[in-house]
C-alpha cells in the first residue's frame, strides 16, 4: 500500500530522517518505536504530505503522495492543531466538510465515549482532553492508513485503554495503522510490525513474532537494548 | 474551495464585527450630534470615522498576512494542508477571502457613509447641500477640494494597490517559508524582497503609464490598463505561491 525509497529529511544543518526505507502492507498495525527525536514525527509527516523530502520518494498506491493520498491517510499530530476558535462539535463538521471517509455518527459515538461536551471550546480543554479529541477526529475517518503520533500522550492510565480499544476498532483487512510511540509496553500485544528508529535510520524492521523469536527477546526488551 | 474561504472568513470574522461596532458608535454620536445641532462635534465623528476607516484598512491587510504566517509556522497549519485539496486551490481561496474582506471592510465603509448621509439627508432633505457639506468638510478638515470622479477613481486605485500589497505579502511570506530557510536573516530578506519586488512592480507601472499618456492614450484606457497590469501581476505571484506550497512547503 505505502511504499518508502531512501528517504531523508534535513532541516538546516539537522538530519531529521537519515535514511528509511520501507513497505507497509494493508491490514497491519505497526509501531513506530525510538526515542524523542529519532525521527518517528518528520517520517509520519512527510507520508502525510506535510513535509517535503529532502530526497527520496513515497509511493501510496502507486502515486505520489498529494490530493489522493490525503483522501486515504488519516494523520494525528502529537500536538493539538485545531484552531481556536472552534468547538468539539466544528471540529467534526471541519472533517466532514473535508474528509469524505469522515463518519459523523462515529464522531458523536467517539465524543460521548470520551466524555468530551459538543459545546466545549477546543482551547479550553486540557491537554488529556485535547488528546482524546485529536484521536475522535482522526479515528471518526473511515480512512485506509492511520498515522497516530504518540497517542497515548497526556492520556491519563484509566482513559489509555478505552483509546488502544478504539484504535483497534478501525483495524481492518483495508485499514493499516502505524503508531509511533515509546510507551512500548502498553502496545506490544496488539502490534503485527515493528519499526525501530534510531538517529534518523530504521535499524529492525519487520514482523513483530518474527522479530521476538529471532532475537529471542521481547519488543520491550529490545526497545530497551537499542535505546537503552 | 468555497469551504475553505468559509473557514477563511471564520478566522477573521471577529475584526470586522469590531470595525462595524466602533464605526456603528460613530455613525449613533454623529446622529445624535446632528438632532443636537451641533454641527462641529458632527465634524468630528466624521472625521474620527475617516480615521477608523484608514487604521482598519491597514489592521485589515495585515491581519490576512498575519492568519497566513500562522497557517505555516504554527501547528494549525495542519488543519489547512492536511486537507486533500491542491495548494493552488488552498492558496486561491486564502485569496480570494483575503480580496472578499477588503471588499467587506469597504463595504462596512460605505454603509457607514451611507448612513451618515442618511441621517443629514433626513435633517436637510437636500443632496447638494450635503454634498456640499461633505466638500466642506474636507476643505476644513484636510484642506483640499473634493472631486467625487476622483474619489472614484482614488478608491479603486486604492483597492487594486490594497489586494496587490496583501498578496504580495503572501507571496513573501510563501518565499519565507520555503525557499529561504528559517535562518536569522529570513524576516529581514523576505521585508528587503517584498520592498523590492514593490518598488519594481510600481517602477514597471509608471514606465507603462507614462508611456501610454506619451502616446496620447486616453486617461480612461491607461486606467483600465494599469488595473489590468496589476491583476496579471497578482495572477503571476498567486501561481509562484501555490508552486512554492505544492513544492517546497514543510509545515
Amino acid at each position: 500500500m505505502l511504499e518508502c525509497s531512501n528517504l531523508k529529511k534535513v532541516y538546516l544543518n539537522k538530519t531529521a530522517v537519515e535514511d528509511i526505507s520501507l513497505t507497509l502492507e494493508k491490514g497491519r498495525i505497526y509501531a513506530l518505536l525510538g526515542p524523542n527525536g529519532s525521527g518517528k514525527t518528520t517520517f509520519m509527516k512527510m507520508i502525510s504530505g506535510l513535509v517535503k523530502p529532502t530526497h527520496g520518494t513515497i509511493e501510496y498506491e502507486g502515486m505520489p503522495i498529494g490530493v489522493q493520498s490525503k483522501k486515504d491517510i488519516a494523520y494525528m499530530s502529537t500536538e493539538p492543531f485545531f484552531y481556536s476558535f472552534m468547538t468539539v462539535e466544528s471540529v467534526g463538521k471541519y472533517y466532514k466538510d473535508f474528509f469524505e471517509d469522515f463518519d459523523e455518527d462515529k464522531y458523536v459515538k467517539l465524543i460521548g465515549e470520551m466524555e468530551l461536551n459538543m459545546k466545549d471550546k477546543v482551547n479550553k480543554l486540557s491537554s488529556g482532553m485535547s488528546a482524546k479529541l485529536k484521536i475522535a477526529a482522526t479515528m471518526a475517518r473511515n480512512a485506509k492508513l492511520y498515522l497516530l503520533d504518540e497517542p497515548l500522550n497526556g492520556i491519563d492510565i484509566i482513559a489509555r485503554e478505552k483509546i488502544i480499544t478504539t484504535i483497534l476498532n478501525a483495524a481492518s483487512d483495508d485499514s493499516t495503522i502505524v503508531i509511533s510511540t515509546h510507551l512500548v509496553d502498553e502496545l506490544e500485544a496488539v502490534i503485527d510490525s515493528v519499526v525501530f528508529i534510531k538517529d534518523g535510520k530504521s535499524v529492525i524492521y519487520g514482523d513483530a513474532e518474527q522479530i521476538r523469536e529471532q532475537r529471542g527477546k521481547s519488543i520491550v526488551e529490545l526497545y530497551k537494548e537499542i535505546y537503552g | 474551495m468555497l469551504k475553505l474561504m468559509k473557514y477563511e472568513f471564520r478566522k477573521q470574522m471577529f475584526s470586522k464585527m469590531v470595525i462595524a461596532i466602533i464605526l456603528g458608535v460613530l455613525v449613533g454620536y454623529f446622529a445624535v450630534m446632528n438632532i443636537m445641532d451641533k454641527e462641529q462635534n458632527a465634524a468630528v465623528a466624521l472625521g474620527l470615522m475617516f480615521f477608523v476607516m484608514m487604521v482598519a484598512a491597514f489592521y485589515v491587510s495585515m491581519e490576512s498576512l498575519v492568519v497566513y504566517g500562522k497557517d505555516l509556522k504554527t501547528k494549525q497549519s495542519y488543519m489547512l494542508f492536511l486537507v486533500p485539496q491542491s495548494s493552488y486551490k488552498i492558496l486561491g481561496a486564502k485569496m480570494i477571502a483575503a480580496v472578499l474582506q477588503i471588499f467587506f471592510t469597504m463595504a462596512i465603509y460605505i454603509v457607514t457613509l451611507g448612513l451618515c448621509g442618511m441621517i443629514y439627508l433626513m435633517k436637510y432633505s437636500n443632496i447638494k447641500q450635503m454634498l456640499e457639506f461633505l466638500k466642506e468638510i474636507f476643505e476644513v478638515s484636510f484642506d483640499m477640494q473634493i472631486d467625487f470622479w476622483l474619489v472614484f477613481k482614488v478608491l479603486s486605485s486604492m483597492f487594486i494597490l490594497w489586494v496587490f500589497i496583501v498578496i504580495l505579502g503572501i507571496f513573501a511570506e510563501t518565499l519565507m517559508n520555503t525557499v529561504l530557510t528559517r535562518g536569522k536573516l529570513t524576516s529581514f530578506l523576505s521585508v528587503v524582497m517584498y520592498i523590492f519586488i514593490f518598488w519594481a512592480v510600481a517602477r514597471v507601472e509608471s514606465g507603462i503609464y507614462d508611456g501610454m499618456i506619451a502616446a496620447n492614450i486616453s486617461n480612461a484606457v491607461a486606467n483600465a490598463i494599469d488595473i489590468i497590469y496589476y491583476l496579471v501581476v497578482d495572477v503571476a505571484l498567486y501561481i509562484a505561491s501555490a508552486w512554492l506550497i505544492d513544492k517546497k512547503l514543510s509545515v
